[in-house]
């Protein structure tokens, strides 16, 4: 089969590979119908995160046909039409039972390798590093899907692949942003990272009840989404300047009181002006600190009092400088963590079905998955406006 | 049973020292010894006459000592086992845990039917069930040999704990124990795995049946955690597309 896998940095390939085999009774092998490059994988494709190997095939955004069921997968049949969590989730842990899909503790089967560098080891992530696992990922023309009788979902027939395909990942990851985040009437959202799950992080605000959505991003037509989409205000961090200018605009537009709720949808390759960047810039080329966590400092420092920062962005290691004074001495609450992808399918999946919401409006490229590389080189220059790739296998 | 045999390295007994006369043949012994091995290594030069020069010290410093060649060899066995794995000669406990959320006469059932042990510790080929309350075991070697020995159950307390150690033949001796307690706040079954090896000559000199990358607490940690995985998933996970590394396992 056809499959895009990771060669090193800036080198992603269209390699031909063996078709994926049942290997454990719970699996099943989709064939992929629609499958899509996540912001995530830019990390992948920028060389940042550690623990992938050449050869590896990546991708955790797909959905496809049912081809092959192991022998304990009874909830399924040959041809259902699936879309499957990124996070391989076993759902009989004490974490998937309580909801916790993404911190599943018997999907990695690298563990000890994740143990060694976070304490503990979360779910096993499809094509996303040898640290979660090494699953091959679902950029390809088949993919194996473990613990398949608790992730995929059969997609009902009136929702199309695009509007199904994002309840894979970035329409969960985020509405969970804000789901976690115990808001409450009235409350304002600062939401750092305009790209997809910028987006949908976005619309979910607006459909849990946020009073005000501020988005914040250096792109000027990933605003102008935000803005159209769901009548975001938007701040262009260009026109502002460091991050005490930043705060400062934040807390303007707030009357002084500071979102109530801030949201770093960037994670480790934040961008930022002056000093502070080349800071994270030359640490993070000297693999001093494994981020640059830039959005981060600037939302612990604009939250309001009491409030919540909520991190849907990836972080692989460590990060330096961070306001920890502030984020104590402002009696700050932290949300963040992979997305419990399993838990949320179900309610997102009914709305889109209602809908309520049609998460095809991200997508801004359509291209055949031959075409992987070229979709890479785009998506991470942001050219021609590139906000979200869909292949077709 | 085994061909291999580990190698003896006993022979650090100093009584036949007891005469001046032996002490003084040894110290020359070592001091020729020592003075050979610096003439080789500073002719060679590079990184082996580096080791050699090294050597020669160490010797020179034997004769200083008055300790002289007999036993070098076991000597510079137990000192490279302590650089190279931490642990000097003689038994090696190892132990770890971990907590399933399964009841625990579930977890003590799966685990007192020794045969099903293969699927879970990775060390261990087969086990096989004798009479008496007896079993036979097998790992395989790194050069794809197999050894085997024999064990029998000590203690046997039904949902609480299980005792076995090696019968007399055994290459490494060892006792084996397993205990399961319940968690707090109904959250399974805390499960702790003690393993005990003899290791009468050491741990390097265990190295050809394997034993120095089965004798780690990673490895302990690993079979609990697959374990833990069979018995809540059902099934140990594997992250290859084409080729199990381990078999999947039906509970």
């Amino acid at each position: 089969m056809k499959a895009v896998c990771w060669h090193g940095a800036q080198d992603m390939r269209v390699d031909n590979v063996a078709d994926p085999q049942i290997l454990n009774p719970r699996d099943a092998i989709i064939k992929i119908t629609s499958t899509a490059i996540c912001g995530s994988d830019l990390h992948l494709y920028g060389g940042f995160m550690p623990g992938m190997q050449a050869g590896d095939i990546v991708g955790h955004e797909f959905m496809g046909e049912v081809v092959e069921l192991g022998s304990a997968v009874t909830n399924l049949s040959i041809g259902n039409r699936v879309v499957v969590p990124f996070t391989i989730a076993c759902g009989q842990c004490f974490f998937c039972d309580s909801g916790y899909h993404s911190l599943c503790d018997n999907s990695n089967p690298n563990a000890g390798i994740a143990e060694k560098m976070w304490g503990q080891s979360p779910s096993g992530l499809f094509g996303y590093t040898h640290i979660l696992g090494g699953y091959a990922g679902g950029q390809a023309e088949y993919v194996r899907v473990p613990y398949a009788d608790v992730g995929p979902m059969v997609v009902p027939e009136s929702v199309s692949d695009e509007q199904a395909l994002f309840l894979t990942d970035i329409f969960p990851t985020g509405y969970q942003a804000i789901a976690q985040c115990d808001m409450q009437p009235g409350d304002t959202v600062a939401i750092w990272g305009c790209g997809p799950v910028g987006q949908f992080a976005i619309a979910s605000a607006k459909m849990l009840g946020a009073a005000r959505v501020i988005a914040i991003d250096t792109v000027n037509e990933r605003l102008d989404m935000a803005a159209r989409q769901h009548g975001a205000e938007t701040l262009n961090p260009r026109d502002v300047g460091n991050t005490l200018q930043i705060v400062e605009a934040l807390r303007d537009m707030t009357a002084g009181r500071g979102p109530d709720i801030c949201v770093d949808a960037v994670g480790l390759e934040a961008h930022g002006v002056g000093p502070e960047y080349w800071y994270d810039n030359i640490k993070q080329s000297l693999q001093m600190e494994t981020a640059r966590p830039i959005v981060l400092r600037q939302a612990i420092m604009a939250c309001r009092k009491a409030g919540t920062v909520s991190i849907p962005g990836v972080y692989g290691g460590i990060a330096d400088k961070i306001p920890i004074g502030a984020l104590m001495n402002k009696a700050l609450t932290i949300k963040t963590g992979q997305t419990h992808v399993q838990h949320y399918l179900k309610p997102l999946m009914d709305h889109v079905e209602r809908g309520d919401i049609d998460p095809s409006f991200v997508i801004t490229h359509r291209m055949r998955l031959d075409q992987a590389p070229e979709a890479y080189d785009m998506f991470q220059a942001r050219r021609d406006n590139c906000i979200k790739v869909v292949m077709q296998p | 049973m085994t061909s291999h045999r580990p190698i003896d390295y006993r022979s650090n007994d100093d009584s036949h020292l007891d005469s001046a006369r032996e002490r003084e043949k040894q110290r020359a012994l070592a001091l020729a010894a020592s003075v050979g091995s610096l003439m080789v290594g500073m002719r060679r030069g590079g990184l082996s006459g580096l080791v050699l020069g090294a050597f020669s010290g160490y010797l020179a410093y034997r004769a200083s000592t008055g300790r002289g060649l007999k036993g070098t060899g076991r000597s510079l066995m137990q000192g490279a086992e302590r650089t190279l794995t931490g642990h000097r000669a003689g038994p090696l406990e190892l132990s770890a845990a971990v907590t399933i959320a399964r009841p625990s006469e579930e977890l003590y059932a799966y685990w007192r039917d020794f045969t099903r042990l293969p699927a879970i510790m990775t060390s261990i080929t087969a086990v096989e069930n004798l009479a008496d309350g007896r079993s036979r075991w097998q790992a395989e070697t790194p050069l794809g040999g197999t050894y085997e020995w024999e064990a029998e159950i000590v203690e046997d307390v039904p949902g609480e704990r299980i005792v076995w150690r090696s019968l007399e033949g055994a290459d490494v001796p060892q006792t084996g124990e397993i205990r399961f307690v319940e968690a707090p706040g109904g959250r399974g079954t805390q499960v702790e795995l003690k393993l005990r090896y003899e290791l009468p000559h050491g741990l390097l000199a265990a190295a050809p049946l394997g034993f120095v990358n089965a004798l780690s607490r990673e490895a302990v940690r690993e079979d609990l955690r697959h374990f833990k995985q069979v018995m809540e998933a059902g099934e140990v996970p594997t992250g290859a597309i084409h080729v199990s590394t381990r078999e999947g396992v039906a509970r």
